[in-house]
């Protein structure tokens, strides 16, 4: 794993040297950096998902994370090209829809590494009553961090299904940061922990965003530096997803 | 676990003819976690240290 880390690290300077860049060279600057780190964890998911068949839980889990992030990619892609030539694809419904796609797709490929791990039987550590309460103290984080949005989303669902699906993908990816972590412990000092710790990675990332998203308006941070913090966020999280990819395979070659 | 499920016994106890029997129950979990062929690495690796070591 120490090996892979150096991807999401550059991910991050790249995304922390471009702070006193003014808008629109930095909006542009960091689409660019999202659209490669997209399509790059796209492309690591798809080539792990080769090493298991149709039959596979997991050749799902890495189908549906590289479908994932190849719709964020090319979504990234999209508003990358309105921001370079000034037109493009800007038609909201199918932005959205997309936006909805890839939370749906991100969410089924967490639970299914995590039915994956249940299926092999093999034991976490830690004490029944100790797993049970991680657990629940995984999903009061994520009730806490995603219910409001989720209430709003629900409350305009008719007209919010973007906020209602986007808040509520990224609720079962935290409540799943425990369950996922737990697989990584099982396994420490093996290869395959290095995939399990980044997938939960990813994962803390995607939180730290949401968090940083929800404290923003009552930060008092530059703009400059808000915007970077963002962006790191972002960034680690898709970059994880794709070390978690690349360890998976690293173990399977062991 | 698997050596207590299987074997009976404790994988310190484990002697080399036993081996086998362990890694054909090792199979389905490593399936799941690697794919057929990250899986069959795996155990190949395992039966190969066994040899060297016996």
């Amino acid at each position: 794993l120490k090996r892979l880390l150096w991807i999401p690290v550059i991910g991050i300077v790249a995304a922390t040297i471009a702070t006193p860049l003014d808008d629109p060279t930095a909006s542009i600057y960091f689409r660019a950096i999202l659209v490669a780190a997209g399509l790059f964890t796209a492309i690591q998911a798809f080539l792990t998902s080769r090493n298991f068949t149709p039959n596979d839980r997991m050749f799902w889990s890495w189908v549906l994370l590289g479908a994932g992030y190849a719709l964020a990619a090319i979504r990234y892609g999209m508003r990358l090209q309105v921001l370079i030539t000034g037109h493009g694809v800007t038609y909201r419904p199918l932005l959205d829809a997309m936006l909805i796609v890839q939370n749906a797709f991100v969410a089924i490929c967490l639970l299914l590494f995590v039915q994956s791990w249940r299926a092999t039987g093999l034991a976490t550590p830690g004490s029944r009553q100790s797993q049970i309460a991680s657990i629940a103290a995984g999903i009061v984080v994520a009730i806490v961090v995603g219910g409001y949005p989720l209430m709003l989303g629900l409350r305009t669902v008719s007209t919010d299904t973007v906020l209602f699906v986007s808040t509520l993908g990224d609720m079962i990816g935290i409540a799943l940061i425990v369950p996922l972590t737990m697989p990584a412990l099982a396994l420490r000092g093996g290869r395959l922990m290095g995939a399990w710790a980044s997938l939960a990675a990813s994962e803390i990332a995607w939180l730290a965003y949401d968090i940083w998203l929800a404290l923003k308006p009552a930060m008092i941070v530059q703009p400059r530096v808000e915007r970077t913090f963002e962006e790191v966020f972002r960034i680690a999280a898709i970059l994880f997803a794709a070390i978690a990819a690349m360890a998976q395979r690293r173990a399977a070659r062991a | 676990m698997f050596s207590k499920q299987v074997l009976s016994t404790d994988p310190d106890n484990i002697t080399p003819a036993q081996v086998p029997v362990l890694l054909d129950a090792l199979g389905p979990m490593l399936r799941t976690l690697l794919g057929k062929d990250g899986a069959a690495n795996v155990i190949e690796q395992v039966r190969r240290e066994v040899e060297r070591a016996t």
